[in-house]
């Protein structure tokens, strides 16, 4: 029996140009080897290296050994960038003293619509490691950011304390004073 | 003439006859007496004899005071001579260092004949006063071994000098008297105080200003005047006070003086902060009479504070100095990150600290030394030695403020002098040339930091793909049911600087956009059939691989094969990545063998390739 063809055209991704070299780069974390107490918390940063297109990169946690991992949802990167993301590494407060070691995956795809298929790089095995200790023996590079974002939270949760004191007597001295308009009225 | 007239002529004369009758009556009829009236000597005015020794028109030495002396090597003196006879007085000026002068023959100081004094000039009560000032008035002819009214040190003793004078007044009335009247007169001075308090005592400047205190009592008040003008030597010297190396210099001023040096004060030897070069000082100084103070001997240090490291920060960005020490975060070090493909790009900044603020008026320059030495290696890195890249960094005045230094150094991403990315991560040694001053650089010099390359994850590669042999590569077009070699090569290359181990993957080819979920006429399920889909492969001949990598069934994700050479795709070693002993490059191709029942139109798929 001859084997009966079936011609179909099968264009599967149809594509301007092949030549197009999606070009992008992701470096690893730094610093390593974060020293956090537990329930302590700093900052890493890497870079992600863009070419002639623009991305979209979403992290993947893959392995935390307990440590928790704060990235954005996705990180939007314009053209010929090197764009710098800075995630937050999170010590529980029960995490026993010992080294950790965290992995993530970013992956990456164009921003922009194709008319084709899109290959899409996952850049994995990205580490973070952290030495949990019971006595801090030095700074991290990045603690100084969180201390002042902790900063800046206590500051706006005292000033709103302060606030809303300043309305509640307001209010109270209102209700306790009627109006000289309503005392006319009377 | 009338008659009124004629008598009152006769009148006169009879009266003047009579006058004289009478006159030569009485005289003829008194007794006869005689007196002499002998030559008298002159003499000088007692008390009268003074010398000028103060500013005020009172101030004259005379014998009232305890002791007749002055400070005034000019100075005036005066008297009154006078005669009880109308003679005409000669009067000379004996001034001699010995006693009794002009009797011994040793008017050596002055000798002076004043203008005769006439009778009518001596006459008055106090006679005639006459004034003889040193150095104004003539000398006249000195006799023996002529001196001057002035003081040596052989006249001082503890800081004060006297020296007397011996004056003899000699007044000849012309007739016979001579009368010799002896005076005695101290010249006075106090030596020049010891200077003090040169100033500065250290300095950063090879030709000083130089500043010192001195003081003359001798100030211009009654016994000190005229207030003594001071003369002042001052002597630098490498070895020992009273050498002359760099300054010898006389300065007739009457204030503390700069002085102008002959050379500069050498630098000295750099140590650990400093170069100090030890000098000895000596001043002195001499009055109006040429007496010397004694020395005032002090030392003067010139000093180059040298440049210490403060910091160093190293990055591919603009530094953040809170981020970008090579000191502050170790272990962790200055991280550079490889720029994909290219040279990176590098900035620094080293700072360091100039007690003496004048980093800006002298060009100095440092060197930073990039090894490849690990940091755990005993080989050292060095501008001789291990190096890899050597860059000289340059002063930048606009980020230095008076002690604080910057020195600078920035390489553009794609710049030569940058670093290739495919040199490999890791924490490296680094050298940094410490910064010289004008003495030199410090001995002590921190140059043992690390610096970090990142690793860099960097697979060139399409962001789209052609699969199968389309007719526009030279194919026959998409067939069902058979395979459809893939014509389109799709290069990936390294351009990172770690081995890279690839996986791929891919969602099933729907034609409609839409997630496929099972096999359906517009959605390909690629999980049905594993071994008989798609395919990669790294040449366009699905059948056979003889010594080419052998074809790898892509899975759906979220499964994935590998697919790629062995031991993962080399890191380049050079900018081109063309090295034919390396895998450096990884050409691809897709197979498909798309099954029956799918509808005609076109399929795009998701491709993820995980490294």
């Amino acid at each position: 029996m001859l084997k009966q063809k079936k011609y179909l055209l099968f264009l599967v991704s149809a594509l301007f140009a092949i030549s197009f070299v999606s070009a992008m780069g992701v470096t690893y974390p730094q610093p390593q080897n974060i020293e956090l107490s537990p329930g302590q918390s700093s900052f890493f940063t890497f870079q992600i290296q863009s070419d002639d297109f623009p991305l979209t990169c979403v992290p993947i946690i893959e392995e935390t050994q307990g440590l928790e991992l704060a990235f954005t949802q996705e990180y939007n990167i314009e053209a010929n960038q090197k764009y710098n993301i800075k995630p937050q590494v999170i010590i529980p407060k029960d995490t026993p003293v010992g080294a950790y070691k965290a992995l993530f995956c970013m992956e990456c795809s164009p921003s922009e619509e194709v008319a084709g298929s899109k290959v899409i790089p996952r850049f994995c095995n990205l580490p973070v490691t952290v030495n949990v200790v019971s006595e801090r023996t030095r700074p991290n590079k990045f603690d100084e950011t969180e201390s002042n974002i902790v900063i800046w939270i206590t500051l706006l949760t005292i000033s709103i304390v302060i606030l809303a004191i300043v309305i509640f007597f307001l209010v109270r001295k209102r209700s306790a004073y009627p109006s000289y308009s309503n005392q006319q009225m009377q | 003439m009338d008659k009124r007239g004629k008598f009152k002529i006769l009148l006169i004369l009879v009266s003047f006859i009579l006058v004289v009758s009478f006159s030569y009556i009485v005289i003829s009829q008194g007794a006869t007496g005689q007196f002499i009236i002998g030559n008298e000597p002159p003499y000088v005015v007692n008390n009268t004899f003074a010398i000028k020794d103060g500013a005020n028109s009172g101030d004259w030495d005379n014998v009232f005071d305890p002791v007749i002396d002055t400070h005034d090597k000019d100075t005036k003196f005066r008297f009154n001579v006078k005669d009880s006879n109308p003679d005409v007085l000669n009067v000379r000026l004996c001034i001699g260092t010995a006693i009794n002068p002009s009797t011994t023959g040793d008017c050596n100081v002055v000798n002076y004949n004043f203008p005769i004094v006439a009778p009518g000039i001596h006459s008055p009560s106090l006679g005639a006063p006459l004034t003889y000032t040193y150095n104004t008035n003539p000398t006249g002819t000195l006799e023996g071994i002529a001196e001057t009214i002035s003081l040596s040190s052989l006249d001082c003793s503890g800081g004060f000098c006297s020296k007397t004078f011996y004056i003899d007044v000699i007044v000849d009335d012309n007739s016979g008297e001579i009368t010799t009247t002896p005076f005695t007169f101290n010249l006075i001075n106090n030596a020049p105080s010891v200077p003090s308090s040169l100033n500065p005592s250290s300095t950063h400047d090879p030709t000083p200003d130089l500043t010192w205190t001195a003081v003359d009592i001798d100030d211009g008040s009654k016994d000190k005047w005229p207030a003594d003008t001071l003369t002042y030597y001052a002597q630098i010297g490498a070895s020992s006070f009273g050498s002359t190396d760099y300054l010898n210099s006389v300065s007739a001023v009457p204030a503390a003086s700069g002085a102008s040096f002959i050379s500069p004060i050498p630098w000295g030897t750099p140590g650990v902060s400093q170069a100090v070069t030890s000098t000895f000082a000596r001043i002195w100084s001499t009055d109006n009479f040429n007496i010397t103070s004694s020395n005032y001997e002090a030392t003067l240090n010139l000093i180059d504070n040298l440049p210490t490291f403060v910091d160093i920060h190293l990055s591919d960005e603009d530094i953040i100095a809170g981020e970008a020490s090579c000191t502050v975060f170790l272990p962790n070090s200055c991280a550079i990150n490889p720029t994909q493909g290219n040279y990176s790009s590098i900035n620094m900044i080293l700072s360091v600290k100039d007690v003496d603020a004048d980093c800006s008026s002298f060009a100095t320059t440092s060197q930073l030394t990039l090894c490849l030495v690990n940091s755990t290696s005993l080989d050292t890195c060095t501008p001789t030695s291990n190096n890899f890249r050597t860059y000289n960094i340059g002063f930048n005045a606009a980020e230095s403020s008076a002690d604080n230094c910057n020195y600078t150094l920035s390489i553009l991403s794609g710049d030569s002098q940058g670093i290739e990315f495919f040199r490999l991560p890791g924490v490296y040694k680094m050298y940094l040339s410490p910064v010289a001053s004008q003495a030199g650089a410090s001995i002590s010099w921190s140059s043992g930091y690390l610096w970090e390359y990142v690793s860099l994850i960097a697979p060139f590669y399409t962001d789209t793909v052609y699969l199968g042999d389309r007719q526009v590569d030279g194919g026959d077009g998409i067939q069902l049911n058979q395979w459809n070699p893939g014509l389109s090569l799709a290069t990936m290359t390294n351009k990172g600087n770690i081995l890279i181990n690839l996986e791929w993957e891919a969602t099933d080819p729907s034609s409609d956009g839409s997630t496929c979920d099972g096999k359906t006429a517009t959605c390909w399920d690629l999980s049905s059939d594993l071994s008989n889909a798609l395919q990669i492969d790294d040449d366009n001949i699905q059948e056979t691989d003889s010594s080419n990598l052998f074809t790898a069934n892509i899975v759906e994700t979220p499964s994935r094969i590998t697919f790629g050479p062995f031991g993962g795709l080399s890191i380049c070693d050079s900018i081109n990545c063309n090295s034919p002993s390396l895998n450096e490059t990884l050409n691809t191709y897709f197979h498909i063998n798309p099954p029956t029942g799918l509808s005609p139109g076109t399929y795009n798929t998701q491709i993820t390739f995980t490294v």
